[in-house]
């Protein structure tokens, strides 16, 4: 008997000792992260979703490999993406500009914001109101609404990235639910007129919630979402949709409609710079033309990427601005009054004896060509020069990049200077307005009383550029194509312009020229050469989807890709 | 540890005593324990960790080595002296660094592919500790180390067990009439195994000169035969190896030991010194203050004491401490100064300058000597503990042949590390474009400064962790006639701790197992363990991990009673499932917000860091798991003829991977990983042996092999435009490149040096003549990524084979074992194969490079100093057959008496004497990079008193 109880007496304890279970396993006593829950409930915590949404906006200074995609610039490094794009090595595989996924993330955390920011907490806030002073709350009252029309300005730019890439893509009003596994394994791609419109309505609808006075109160950041930045992201979608590529996939807007959201724009800010350069030097940040921008800090890995080779620490990986481009700038003479302008020409001995001499002053002000003074270093970029072939990493091209460049960045003792990107800025509207313009109603007339014709808008830049006046008559398609080229080159538009002209394959597939120089004693003589062919098919205009989106959705790929 | 569980622990030891005490007088148990009734059969016990078997009684798969195989080896970290001895055990030497020396250790090959999920369960005196402590042990402390293989054996681990366990056991005490003392003695010389070959300063500039006039460059040396020979100042001609490595270096073992016991107690307590050194040469020759070569030592210390407490109880206690002490130079760690011993060429400076003081290259900024010298001290030192204590109470009087089981096991390591660092000055002899000194009016050299003088002290915690272990529960050993069970039922708690770890790693569970055998012929073996932990979420924290075991005696039945040839035959198979927690992938079923990049705002640029949802969680979070399927076979023929096969297929299956490929991009989804991957694993070991022991001549030959192959069966992946480009379908960690095919010659180019049509174009570079030329597998006329294909093996050899062979006559022994691996490809460094970019060096392997003369007999392509990224592809070009064989260990002693001294043996060693491989100019393990590995020559004197 006694044998039995001290059994059961062991037994009991046995398990008394293992019945504790549930408490040694449940370490997480102290949570030490932040909930979901609270992401949307805490105001600060609120404000840092949407600083998390602007972080998808396009990395411009990084982006800049597209233009060497183009035939304004190559790059000087050959493992660089686009090389992939110039040979033609890419497709639904193997995407040298993969920007699919990190658009579409964009999207679902505006979606997600949109969805849950009505749920935040602003009561600590107006607790701390004093009899006097509750401006804190209703200004953090104000900036919750306004939050609201940054978001939809997000989300409509991201959608902007992808149709221009892809064509149209799926309209996603909401996040979708993860759980909700049937929903999300049939959508299907909408059509890109659809995608125009609800990036239209999208930019409507935050232009309605953020007013032209917001920048008035000072709490309210300088780099956030203005109205005119919503505007200008209107008018450059409806300018792509009137294009041709855009309007042969279907889309049904008008280049009136186009010119009639740049003149908007330009209603509310026509400031142009009057110096060109100045607009991307280092202290851009606060140039009135400028709409819309994206603020990198100090920072010199671009200059280190674009600085001639001869410079220690320069590590040769440039965008070099090819002949083609340099062949685009006129040759000036005279001043004020008396200013004119001619195409350059080789076969003109004037022109060809000293083809830096007398060009169009935005030709120095981005291309740093040979025998040129940067940072008391004289550019030598003939054969065997200082920055040139065959040098390991010099230039192909025989030119180097001057926009953009900070001059009092020192690469040896690692300094640094601001650099603030441009999404928007007028001078690329008054060009838009023209291409609008002139495309709609003709060169020199204004049915609808902007105020403004074609060829008066595409003076104003030519103006400020200082070079001659075009007429009325002189304005083409040509024309226009080429004063943004050399107006908004590194600005991550040639890329896309000549896409939606459907010129890909004139621009992108003919092959692109570099100088020759050739020292002879204190001489130099000039030759032009071919630097390396391209391809470029019609295909290309598009970029294809995502293989392994069409595998997991079933959706047809785009022609002939 | 809660106070109230170790209040617990006590009475229930107080109770079973009070139990048995009571039940003293009660009927005796005896004649109720089973016999072994027929002899031949192994009865040894193999120890598994938590339980223990006899030989013949085991249904799983296990392998034991005993302790004093590993004396064979003289070497700094315990755990090199395993690689080969255990068939299924593959072990590959780390860098041959003092103190930094470990291997890595993988059992029947790679199962999974992420971090920490091919780690073996190490069991030192039946409770898990790190691989770090085992590495401060000595083997002369080591009685049998056991690896355990199949399901049938791990099962009992639960989540510990899921890829093989190490079971290694101390030495304990015995009974004795006088206590045994032992001293062990060695002393040994080592040397380096090899080091690539590097050109000297002659044929660099040469070659360099030949470099800059393919790329049209102007040449840098305008007189290479001024650096022949020695060489003068300004045209130094300098061995680096051999400025900074001394040929040998000392290792050094000592070790006392007393082992003995008496009735009531019975005890092993041992010390043990052991000293490592490396082989810089002459690091404290300004000062010792300054410099240091590169160290390790290591005190242990360790006493087992096992205690008869009353007739029914007994307690053991192991307590083992231990300090690493590792000095190495705090100018440089080991793996830059071989990078830079390779990289530095014999022409760039002098080691010092004309006027005496250190010279520099503002290319290089790398002086081996001085930093050698001058740089200081980095000093790491490690304390390792582990204090163990269980009991066992019979219970005879209550159940027969039931016990009363329990331990607890403490143990911790402590690494923290202090710095002495100093740097000074170092002079750059100017030279002028055509390579001749730059004078002073006086006719001297000029130099141009370099560095700064300063000196830092720092000192703090490098890594700490500790585990706590405690378990309690039953054992059952107990026989009805023919019928004899033995059983183990176990609770067990276990708690790790480490820097860093914001959230313990907590486990517990129960491990059950019983093994019935009927009249010694048929076996049957069932165990489990149902096992938690605290990585997942509370509904889904436990597992049930079951494994069946079943062996067949053959030799016992009676057909096979008279057969001469078959002494013991014993047919096994076990199939069961072991899990596996992985140490980065915890919590993944919770989802927190996160930060998101952010943005600068106004004037003054400031961030506003960005927020969002984390990773959308995976609810079904869950464990790795492995079945095993194992067949095996051990047999004794001809009474001197042993062999065992085993043949095991696993699948592991819920392999953690980020598993978005089925996942549409559009919706924005950003997953946690799931347990989605899966792989198969198939192999065999096999041991085959010849033992007579039994003349005044006895010898022995061993030979062991084993095979193990992966494929992985399941992987998320997004889709490839050929099949050759995937995962799935391959072995983890399998190698992949493009296939070489020659060199573009000069007729492969048009008079403009555009490529002519139909000849590949490289996507990676533009080609010029020299340069590696590529197939084209997809057949789209350009080479890029799609071209890899997937080539031989992977790093990890799945062929690992061991001979063991002695003898022993008339007081002489000797013993040799060899160790060879094959199917194993390896890739040859970057810094090896490719010359002159970024400033390399030149070595063996371009002696003989492409130009138009050579096209057709050269074995590098052609001389560039650009950057050429067709040519630094991963190629089979650069790879090689990875096979080698090496002479782990040979030993050749003499036993005799002497006097009061009972045994006293000498003896000779050699630990990893010769190697052959497949590899010019490189040795095939390590691939001679970073701190090379090391052969050993020592003396050696056993005493036993």
């Amino acid at each position: 008997m006694k044998k039995l109880i001290y059994l059961l007496l062991l037994a009991f304890t046995s398990v008394w000792l293992t019945a504790c279970t549930e408490d040694y396993l449940d370490i997480k006593d102290i949570e030490a992260d932040v909930s979901v829950e609270e992401l949307y409930t805490r105001y600060s915590y609120v404000q840092g979703v949407v600083w998390g949404v602007y972080n998808y906006l396009p990395d411009g200074l990084n982006t800049m490999m597209l233009e060497a995609a183009t035939d304004v610039a190559e790059s000087t490094h050959e493992g660089s993406a686009s090389q992939l794009f110039n040979n033609g090595a890419w497709n639904q595989f193997m995407q040298p500009d993969y920007r699919w996924s990190d658009n579409f993330r964009g999207i679902y955390q505006a979606n997600l914001y949109l969805e849950n920011h009505g749920e935040v907490d602003l009561e600590h806030i107006k607790a701390n109101s004093t009899e006097t002073d509750s401006s804190a709350y209703f200004n953090a009252k104000l900036n919750v609404e306004l939050m609201e029309g940054e978001v939809l300005f997000l989300k409509a730019y991201f959608y902007f990235e992808l149709i221009k890439r892809y064509g149209g893509v799926p309209i996603l009003e909401h996040p979708i639910d993860y759980e909700d596994k049937d929903l999300w394994s049939n959508i299907e791609r909408n059509s890109l007129d659809d995608c125009v419109k609800y990036i239209v309505e999208l930019c409507d609808r935050a232009a309605e919630i953020v007013p032209l006075n917001v920048t008035q109160n000072s709490w309210y950041q300088d780099g956030r979402v203005t109205h005119v930045a919503i505007k200008a992201l209107r008018a450059r979608t409806l300018l792509f949709a009137a294009s041709p590529l855009f309007k042969e996939a279907g889309t049904t807007t008008t280049w009136a409609e186009a010119a009639a959201a740049a003149h908007e724009v330009l209603t509310l800010n026509s400031f142009l710079h009057t110096n060109y350069a100045a607009l991307f030097s280092s202290a851009n940040a606060t140039n009135r033309e400028i709409i819309f921008k994206r603020r990198y800090g100090s920072i010199n890995w671009f200059e280190r990427n674009q600085f001639p080779i001869s410079f220690t620490g320069s590590n040769g990986a440039h965008y070099a601005p090819t002949q083609n481009f340099v062949d685009q700038f006129e040759v000036v003479s005279g001043s004020g009054a008396s200013l004119t302008s001619v195409d350059f020409d080789w076969d003109n001995p004037v022109h060809a004896a000293n083809p830096y001499d007398n060009r169009d002053p935005r030709f120095n002000a981005i291309v740093l060509h040979n025998n040129r003074m940067f940072k008391n270093t004289l550019i030598e970029t003939f054969i065997g020069g200082n920055n040139g072939l065959p040098r390991q990493n010099a230039s192909k091209t025989g030119y180097y990049l001057n926009k953009w460049i900070s001059t009092n960045v020192d690469l040896v003792n690692n300094t640094n200077a601001d650099k603030t990107w441009i999404y928007f800025r007028t001078g690329e509207f008054f060009l838009n307005y023209a291409e609008a313009m002139y495309n709609a109603y003709g060169a020199g007339v204004d049915p609808e009383g902007y105020g403004m014709t074609a060829i008066q808008a595409y003076n104003l830049i030519r103006n400020r550029a200082k070079v001659r006046q075009l007429l009325p008559s002189e304005l083409n398609q040509e024309r226009i194509e080429r004063e943004r080229m050399i107006e908004l080159s590194f600005e991550d538009h040639r890329f896309w312009d000549v896409r939606r002209w459907k010129k890909g394959v004139e621009y992108f597939g003919e092959p692109v020229n570099r100088i020759v120089i050739t020292k002879d004693g204190a001489d130099f003589s000039y030759a032009v050469e071919k630097l390396e062919d391209r391809v470029f098919t019609s295909k290309m205009h598009w970029y294809p989807i995502p293989q392994s989106e069409i595998d997991n959705t079933g959706w047809q790929q785009n022609p002939d890709w | 540890m809660r106070n109230k569980h170790i209040i617990v622990f006590i009475l229930l030891l107080v109770f079973s005593n009070l139990m048995n005490v009571h039940a003293q007088n009660t009927v005796s148990s005896a004649g109720l324990f089973r016999v072994d009734t027929i002899s031949n059969l192994p009865s040894k016990q193999i120890n598994q960790g938590i339980r223990s078997e006899r030989e013949w009684r085991s249904t799983g798969s296990t392998y034991t080595i005993s302790g004093e195989e590993l004396q064979r080896m003289a070497v700094g970290n315990l755990w090199n002296t395993l690689q080969g001895r255990i068939p299924g055990l593959t072990v590959m030497s780390g860098s041959g660094e003092p103190g930094y020396d470990s291997p890595v250790i993988v059992g029947r090959g790679l199962s999974s592919w992420n971090v920490g999920a091919n780690d073996l369960l190490i069991v030192l005196d039946g409770f898990k500790v790190n691989m770090a402590i085992v590495a401060s042990l000595s083997a002369n402390e080591i009685e049998s180390v056991t690896y355990l293989r199949d399901a049938a054996a791990l099962a009992i681990y639960g989540l510990d067990g899921g890829v093989g366990a190490l079971i290694i056991q101390s030495k304990r005490g015995h009974l004795r009439e006088k206590t045994q003392i032992t001293a062990n003695a060695r002393y040994g010389v080592q040397s380096i195994v090899e080091l690539p070959t590097v050109m000297d300063a002659y044929n660099y500039t040469m070659m360099h000169n030949q470099a800059r006039q393919n790329d049209g460059l102007t040449i840098r040396y305008a007189n290479p035969e001024l650096y022949l020979g020695e060489g003068d100042a300004a045209h130094p001609n300098v061995d680096w190896y051999d400025e900074v490595l001394k040929p040998l270096s000392i290792i050094q073992d000592y070790n006392l030991s007393f082992r003995g016991g008496g009735e009531q107690a019975k005890y092993f307590v041992s010390m043990n010194y052991t000293d490592f050194s490396g082989n810089y040469k002459d690091a404290d020759a300004i000062d010792s203050d300054f410099g240091t070569n590169a160290e390790y030592t290591k005190f242990n210390l360790r006493g087992n004491v096992d205690l008869d407490i009353t007739k029914n109880l007994t307690v053991s206690t192991q307590i083992m401490g231990s300090i690493e002490d590792k000095n190495t130079p705090a100018g440089f760690t080991a793996g830059s100064l071989f990078n830079n011993l390779m990289g530095i060429p014999a022409s760039a400076f002098s080691v010092k300058n004309p006027d005496g003081s250190w010279g520099n290259s503002s290319i290089y900024d790398f002086n081996p000597v001085m930093l050698l010298q001058t740089g200081g001290i980095w000093s790491s030192h490690t304390r390792n503990i582990q204090t163990n204590l269980s009991f066992e109470q019979k219970l005879d009087n209550l159940v027969p042949g039931l016990n009363f089981i329990g331990a607890i096991s403490f143990s911790n390591q402590y690494i923290g590390y202090s710095q002495k660092r100093f740097s000074g000055l170092s002079y750059e002899l100017l030279k002028n474009d055509l390579d001749q000194p730059i004078l002073d009016l006086e006719g001297n050299y000029t130099y141009s400064e370099m560095g700064s003088i300063s000196d830092a002290i720092n000192d703090g915690l490098s890594n700490h962790w500790n585990r706590r272990t405690s378990q309690v529960g039953f054992n059952y050993d107990r026989a009805f006639g023919k019928h004899s069970f033995t059983g183990l039922l176990l609770a067990k708690r276990q708690n790790y701790s480490h820097n860093g770890l914001i959230y313990q790693i907590r486990d517990q569970g129960i491990s059950f197992s019983t093994t019935y055998d009927y009249d010694q012929k048929y076996i049957a073996d069932l165990s489990a363990s149902y096992h938690g932990s605290a990585d997942f979420e509370a509904s889904k924290r436990y597992g049930l991990f079951p494994a069946v075991g079943l062996a067949w005696v053959m030799s016992n039945e009676s057909f096979m009673d008279d057969s001469p040839v078959i002494d013991y035959l014993k047919l096994r198979t076990s199939y069961g499932i072991v899990g596996n927690t992985t140490p980065n992938n915890r919590f993944l079923y919770e989802q927190w917000a996160t930060t998101n990049g952010g943005w600068r705002f106004t004037n003054t640029n400031a961030w506003h860091t960005g927020r969002r949802e984390g990773a959308i969680p995976n609810l079904d979070f869950t464990w790795e798991r492995k079945s095993t399927l194992n067949l095996g076979m051990d047999v004794r023929l001809l009474g001197n003829v042993f062999a065992q096969i085993d043949l095991f297929t696993e699948k592991r299956s819920h392999i953690i991977e980020d598993a978005t490929s089925d996942i549409p991009a559009f919706t924005g989804y950003r997953l946690a990983p799931r347990n989605t991957g899966e792989v198969v694993n198939r192999g065999f070991e096999a041991v085959l042996g010849y033992d007579k022991s039994d003349g005044a001549f006895n010898y022995y030959i061993k030979g062991m092999f084993s095979f193990a192959r992966n494929e992985i069966t399941k992987r998320s992946e997004s889709i490839q435009p050929h099949d050759w480009l995937y995962e799935e379908g391959y072995r983890i960690n399998q190698m992949r490149g493009l296939i070489s095919d020659g060199f573009y010659e000069v007729d492969d180019f048009d008079q403009n040096g555009f490529l002519r049509e139909g000849v590949v174009v490289s996507t990676f570079a533009n080609a010029q003549p020299g340069d590696m030329k590529f197939k084209d597998m997809n057949n789209d006329g350009i080479i890029n990524s799609y071209d890899r294909v997937p080539i031989d093996y992977s790093n990890m050899p799945e062929i690992t084979g061991g001979l063991n062979l002695g003898f022993a006559y008339k007081g002489f022994d000797f013993d040799a074992f060899v160790e060879g691996v094959t199917n194993r490809t390896v890739l040859l460094p970057f810094s090896y194969t490719i010359p002159f970019v970024n400033n390399n060096n030149v070595t063996a392997f371009s002696s003989n490079p492409w130009t138009p003369e050579t096209a057709s007999s050269a074995t590098s392509p052609r001389l560039t100093t650009q950057n050429n990224l067709n040519n630094h592809q991963n190629t089979d070009f650069y790879m090689r057959d990875g096979s080698f064989i090496k002479v782990r260990s040979l030993e050749l002693g003499y036993t005799t008496r002497l006097g009061a001294i009972e045994k006293m043996r000498v003896f000779v060693n050699g630990t990893n004497l010769f190697i052959w491989d497949k590899i010019d100019g490189l040795e095939a393990e390590r691939l001679s990079m970073g701190y090379p590995l090391v052969k050993a020559y020592s003396l050696g004197l056993k005493v036993h008193f």
